[in-house]
């Protein structure tokens, strides 16, 4: 065992995680390092004050609603997909009726059928940049992989 | 990866919503301890580590089966929670007073602050070993399984993340 894999394991060694042929084989390098022995006494110093940042556990009545809560927002979420789906399909099918029967309709003087269609031109291409962000968004969102 | 959680996952791949509530009882309490300790706030931690669940849920088929499942939603989670911070670009303090109605006094002091403070200017990867280690009590096995990670790259993550602590806590006085 090296100097270095020494120092690395001491956290296993104080924490009794190292194997049996390791502990032997560092027991060995620290009869003769005098500056390892002195290494290991300065990881238990560091190692009981960093003891004291242990969380506390959370009480029982934490998780009083908390997979109810999981499960309504899971409930929930599907049902504004389905809502807002649903909501643009109507909007745009009203949207687009209008627009025809405006258009078709000689009455309706040609400066309101002009701003009518800058604004669903207007409505179109917002849609579009926003649906597009998203997707490169998503795309290269550094956190977006839940998979290894 | 325990019986217990394939049998679960496989229910919920067959339509069971409700088995889900197993895995969420397992492993809800590391989850929250383990937002809490990036976000610093029991009202977010809670928020995040059921949203991380939430994903977890949505994403089951990908999941593969033959693998332990806590690594996998340790992941989504330490990505939610990093993502929630980028987004707010600051940190709540690090104290964790008020935690669950304690008193500061009660589980934590001075000198405790101080260390959390040093341990958040830490890198992100020795400052994730450290958490999990020091904050939840983690063994290094347990650490190196949930990270995915061999145990040398554990042990050496640790090694320079205590090495620049100690400089950290020698510039305060510690």
């Amino acid at each position: 065992m090296t100097h270095q894999e020494v120092l690395e394991k001491i956290p296993l060694y104080v924490a009794g995680e190292l194997s049996q042929a390791d502990r032997a084989e560092m027991e060995l390098h620290l009869k003769n390092c005098e500056s390892c022995r002195r290494e290991i006494e300065e990881f238990r110093k560091m190692e009981n004050m960093l003891e004291q940042l242990r969380l506390p556990d959370p009480p029982d009545e934490l998780w009083e609603g908390y997979w109810s809560g999981i499960y309504n927002r899971m409930e929930r979420k599907t049902g504004w997909i389905l809502f807002s789906v649903g909501a643009i399909v109507l909007l745009f099918f009203g949207f687009f009726r209008m627009v025809e029967e405006m258009l078709s309709d000689p009455a309706v003087p040609p400066l309101i059928k002009w701003g009518t269609l800058c604004i669903g031109g207007g409505l179109a291409i917002l849609l579009v940049s926003v649906l597009r962000e998203q997707l490169f968004l998503r795309k290269n969102e550094r956190y977006r992989e839940v998979r290894r | 990866m325990p019986v217990e959680d394939s049998e679960c996952i496989k229910a919920v791949l067959a339509g069971e919503k409700e088995a889900f509530s197993g895995i969420v009882e397992r492993y809800r309490k590391r989850a929250f301890l383990t937002a809490y300790a990036i976000v610093h706030n029991e009202q977010d931690a809670w928020d995040l580590s059921q949203e991380a669940f939430i994903r977890a849920y949505r994403n089951l088929k990908k999941f593969d089966l033959k693998r332990p499942f806590y690594p996998w939603f340790y992941r989504i989670l330490k990505n939610r929670c990093l993502s929630f911070l980028r987004k707010r670009k600051q940190l709540a303090e690090v104290s964790i007073e008020g935690m669950f109605g304690l008193k500061t006094s009660e589980i934590d002091h001075d000198q405790a602050r101080l260390v959390r403070e040093c341990v958040e200017k830490l890198p992100e990867t020795a400052r994730e070993i450290l958490k999990l280690r020091y904050y939840q009590g983690y063994s290094y096995r347990e650490i190196a399984d949930m990270l995915e990670k061999p145990m040398g790259s554990v042990m050496s993550g640790l090694f320079y993340a205590r090495k620049k602590l100690k400089e950290l806590l020698e510039e305060k006085g510690l």
